[in-house]
């Protein structure tokens, strides 16, 4: 490799010495415990599953490496040890929205992808960003296909959430009294993907079980629109 | 007559068994290619620590694809997949300028190997819809393809997300296969 490489113990006991500090005990994304990965760009450790959303954002964005299983050059510990993931995200996320929630360890692939594209390409999070009041999706509108809930039979549903905490769905666009043929509450729901139908949505309610409205969205990138739309709003509308 | 008959039967429904092996550094797209060949599907991936196999029918051929991680310390543990491989497939990010040239050597150290010597190497230049990603021509320079005497290569740009260019170079590898049996 380069001549500032390391020999494999030096770089295995620096390794270890990162991790240890208290502001890298957890990913830098979903705050799982594991932090096995590292990213160069922005010095901080990740775990192995936003490293995949990481890198498949393209190395234009976001150099993935392994310190267990790549070779790092001096000055590319020196920079992670320098920053970590306390020092990072106080940049990328400075001006985070309150209500902003980000990605848990379990969460769904496409909710930490979009979370990434946000923080990083986007850098919607940081200071200076226009996003910083309120979320666009809490008054996000569309057509989706609903499943009934006694028959199982699909209908074409024009939803719409209303002040960020209620989903309602109708049968035309105008959205009046009329046409509405339901309504869900999103503080006690959590969204739930189907690991066969990506174009399928789930909100299933906390407690009652029985609360469970099932929609389907016509192409992958709605349903991840929606599915992101719904993340946020769900925990949005349970801070009140 | 019988013979020849079942003969000409079994060319048409019996698949040759044609074993292929992926490479590439780390992130390269090496398990999105897998996996959008075999399923049609761009699936959630994560670093191959190890390997993925599948078996993809094409044509008449049925390719054992060994997908192999990329990461540094890993790669030395490519060469336990040499044994019987017929076909290279060697995956580069387009937009990871930075790295072609550690592409290049492994590329080359690879195929150095007495027991690739009869394989056949196709090389995927995948990602080419990022921003300024380097095209098929730039790449071969790069990775310096045209050094390579008596292999049989080809260059095929590709995007494994969509799918482009997956199968044309699949094509020329089944058409290369079929030559030589």
């Amino acid at each position: 490799m380069t001549s500032t490489g390391m020999s494999r113990n030096d770089q295995m006991r620096r390794w270890q010495k990162i991790r240890k500090l208290p502001e890298n005990d957890k990913c830098a994304e979903c705050h799982a415990p594991d932090t096995s990965w590292a990213v160069l760009d922005y010095g901080i450790l990740i775990c192995i599953n936003c490293a995949g959303a990481h890198r498949a954002m393209g190395t234009h964005i976001s150099k993935v490496r392994s310190p267990d299983l790549d070779q790092f050059t001096d000055d590319e510990f020196t920079w992670i040890e320098h920053q970590g993931n306390a020092k990072s995200n106080a940049l990328y996320e400075s001006a985070i929205p309150r209500r902003m929630r980000r990605p848990a360890p379990e969460s769904p692939d496409c909710i930490r992808r979009r979370w990434l594209r946000e923080k990083y390409d986007n850098q919607l999070f940081t200071a200076g960003s226009e996003h910083t009041e309120g979320h666009p999706h809490e008054t996000a509108c569309g057509w989706l296909q609903k499943r009934g809930s006694f028959m199982k039979t699909w209908k074409r549903r024009f939803f719409r959430v209303q002040n960020g905490a209620v989903l309602a769905y109708f049968s035309s666009e105008t959205c009046d009294e009329k046409t509405r043929r339901g309504t869900y509450a999103l503080k006690a729901a959590t969204l739930e993907l189907d690991q066969n139908d990506p174009l399928i949505l789930k909100l299933v309610g906390k407690e009652t079980k029985g609360n469970l409205l099932v929609a389907r969205a016509e192409t992958s990138e709605q349903a991840e629109e929606w599915a992101w739309c719904f993340f946020q709003c769900t925990y949005a509308a349970s801070l009140g | 007559m019988g013979l020849i008959l079942s003969k000409a039967w079994a060319s048409l429904v019996s698949k040759r068994d044609v074993r292929l092996l992926m490479v590439g550094l780390d992130a390269a797209g090496k398990t999105t290619v897998l996996y959008k060949l075999k399923l049609g599907e761009v699936v959630t991936t994560i670093p191959t620590i190890g390997f993925n196999v599948e078996s993809l029918v094409y044509k008449n051929l049925s390719f054992n694809v060994w997908d192999v991680g990329g990461q540094d310390k890993i790669r030395p543990l490519w060469r336990h997949y040499y044994a019987n491989t017929e076909g290279v497939i060697f995956v580069v990010d387009s937009s990871d300028r930075d790295r072609v040239a550690e592409s290049r050597d492994e590329l080359h150290r690879m195929l150095s190997d007495d027991e690739l010597r009869d394989a056949t190497l196709l090389v995927f230049a995948n990602k080419r819809d990022l921003p300024n990603a380097m095209n098929a021509a730039e790449i071969t320079d790069k990775l310096g393809l045209h050094s390579l005497k008596q292999r049989n290569w080809y260059m095929q740009s590709t995007c494994a997300t969509t799918g482009d260019g997956l199968y044309e170079g699949l094509d020329w590898m089944a058409q290369t296969m079929n030559n030589r049996k």
